[in-house]
């Protein structure tokens, strides 16, 4: 048997987290030490002996986290083998938390158990699509695995150079950053948020760091998983085809 | 007009009886007797002559079925010229089957020659609990098959150990592979605290098994229905 298929076979893991392609993420969960904590369900595949078990929040933990809406339910991975993740085929990101790292919930596959996570509202009371009223906080050592519908875009903010971007393409963004969200409206419809351009929220950036930008203004479709009992056994996808809308992200 | 960035994208010509183009678009050389089994509106374009007609009648609508989703349909093309088949943007595997079978996960399938012979065999054990199926199309013979896989592919190869694949990722493996189903479902789901990932199947034997980046193996025409 000959095909292009023999193209795609594995690639050497060079640490903890590589990229089999830009949509699947392979991950040596032998490596280090604290726990690969993963989306539920983005697992794709495994070789050797690994575990999945869900990762335990406290009750004030899930207080906040039905609060904010700001939902995120993790396994964790360990054992002794290579576990390759992904989502809907959207495009991976690798990167070291460094100084601290602020990303809406719905855009993280994969993180260091190392990492320190919390809840952090962003400054506006107002829902926007991407970047909700209340984001996820990393900070810590350790490498975290973002996830965006197309090949994103990062731009540098300096205290010369603010950013501007449209809220609901935001993906993720330095912590240190000031934020701040205007609405680009002219006098002649200023009762329309959307006004005659189109545009909604834009979100404003300043300070030093870098922003995260997502070539399309959609959520990911998430938390679709089955109701009931199938769900619960983390089967069946039933409601993820109705909400994909026959696209896929390339 | 300026059409040096369109140019680029103009198929090379080739032989060979299929290619994959950009990734997303398989293209098929089409000669006389030799006929072409395909997902019915997967055509996006053709040059030359094809015809365009229904499934064989000694294809068994089940299978037809299977391959298609709900209500859909096999066509069969055949003449001489260029098809151009393409699956909402997913991408396109080729392979070329040596008098070997391979087993697909029903609606991968975008192409096959239709020299190539499509049976339905019944999933054994717990691996039919999985969602992916009580039953599997496997294609043997000596030709081509096309799949579409929604991103890029990865093969995994499952002789040196056990390689366990959550269904609904699974495009497609080698037969004669021992297939098993394991549960990794503790007492825990049962308390709300599952972690998502219930199911696998297990592979070891020689030959690989096909995955795709996306847990979504749902046809696209049922959406836009």
């Amino acid at each position: 048997m000959h095909s292009t298929l023999f193209a795609h076979i594995p690639v050497e893991s060079t640490g903890r987290y590589t990229l089999q392609n830009p949509q699947l993420l392979k991950t040596d969960v032998t490596q280090g030490s604290s726990p690969v904590l993963a989306r539920q369900g983005a697992m794709v595949a495994f070789e050797g002996q690994v575990e999945f078990d869900s990762q335990y929040r406290n009750r004030s933990w899930r207080n906040v986290e039905r609060m904010t809406g700001e939902r995120l339910e993790l396994m964790r991975c360990k054992g002794n083998g290579v576990v390759y993740l992904a989502n809907l085929a959207q495009h991976l990101h690798i990167m070291e938390v460094g100084r601290g790292l602020t990303v809406d919930s719905s855009y993280v596959l994969a993180f260091d158990g190392s990492l320190g996570v919390g809840i952090v509202a962003v400054d506006s009371a107002v829902e926007v699509a991407s970047a909700g009223a209340y984001n996820l906080e990393l900070s810590g050592s350790g490498q975290i695995v973002l996830m965006t519908s197309g090949e994103p875009l990062l731009l540098e903010v300096t205290p010369e150079k603010n950013v501007c971007c449209d809220a609901d393409a935001v993906v993720a963004w330095s912590t240190s950053l000031r934020t701040q969200l205007q609405a680009p409206t002219s006098t002649s419809a200023v009762w329309r948020r959307r006004g005659s351009s189109g545009e909604g929220w834009e979100m404003q950036f300043s300070g030093t760091g870098h922003v995260l930008v997502q070539p399309s203004e959609l959520l990911p479709p998430q938390h679709l998983r089955t109701s009931g009992v199938l769900g619960q056994f983390g089967m069946g996808s039933g409601g993820l085809r109705g909400n994909n809308l026959g696209g896929s992200n390339s | 007009m300026d059409t040096q960035t369109l140019s680029a994208h103009r198929a090379a010509s080739t032989g060979v009886r299929m290619t994959v183009h950009s990734s997303k678009t398989l293209k098929v050389t089409m000669a006389t007797g030799h006929d072409l089994l395909a997902k019915a509106g997967s055509m996006i374009a053709y040059d030359g002559y094809v015809q365009f007609d229904g499934a064989p009648a000694n294809l068994r609508r089940s299978a037809e079925e299977m391959v298609s989703g709900e209500g859909g349909k096999l066509m069969l093309c055949r003449g001489d010229g260029d098809l151009y088949l393409a699956d909402y943007g997913g991408d396109v595997i080729v392979l070329h089957l040596d008098n070997e079978a391979l087993s697909v996960n029903g609606a991968t399938l975008l192409a096959c020659d239709a020299s190539l012979e499509l049976t339905i065999e019944p999933v054994k054990g717990l691996a039919k609990l999985s969602g992916s199926g009580l039953t599997n199309l496997v294609v043997r013979g000596t030709g081509w098959v096309s799949l579409v896989s929604r991103g890029i592919p990865m093969a995994l190869d499952c002789a040196e150990r056990e390689t366990y694949v959550d269904p609904d990722a699974l495009i497609a493996w080698t037969t004669g592979l021992d297939m098993k189903a394991r549960r990794t479902v503790k007492a825990s789901a049962l308390i709300g605290r599952g972690s998502g990932e219930a199911f696998q199947i297990g592979f070891k034997g020689q030959g690989f098994v096909v995955v795709q980046p996306s847990e979504d193996t749902g046809d696209r025409f049922k959406v836009r229905g």
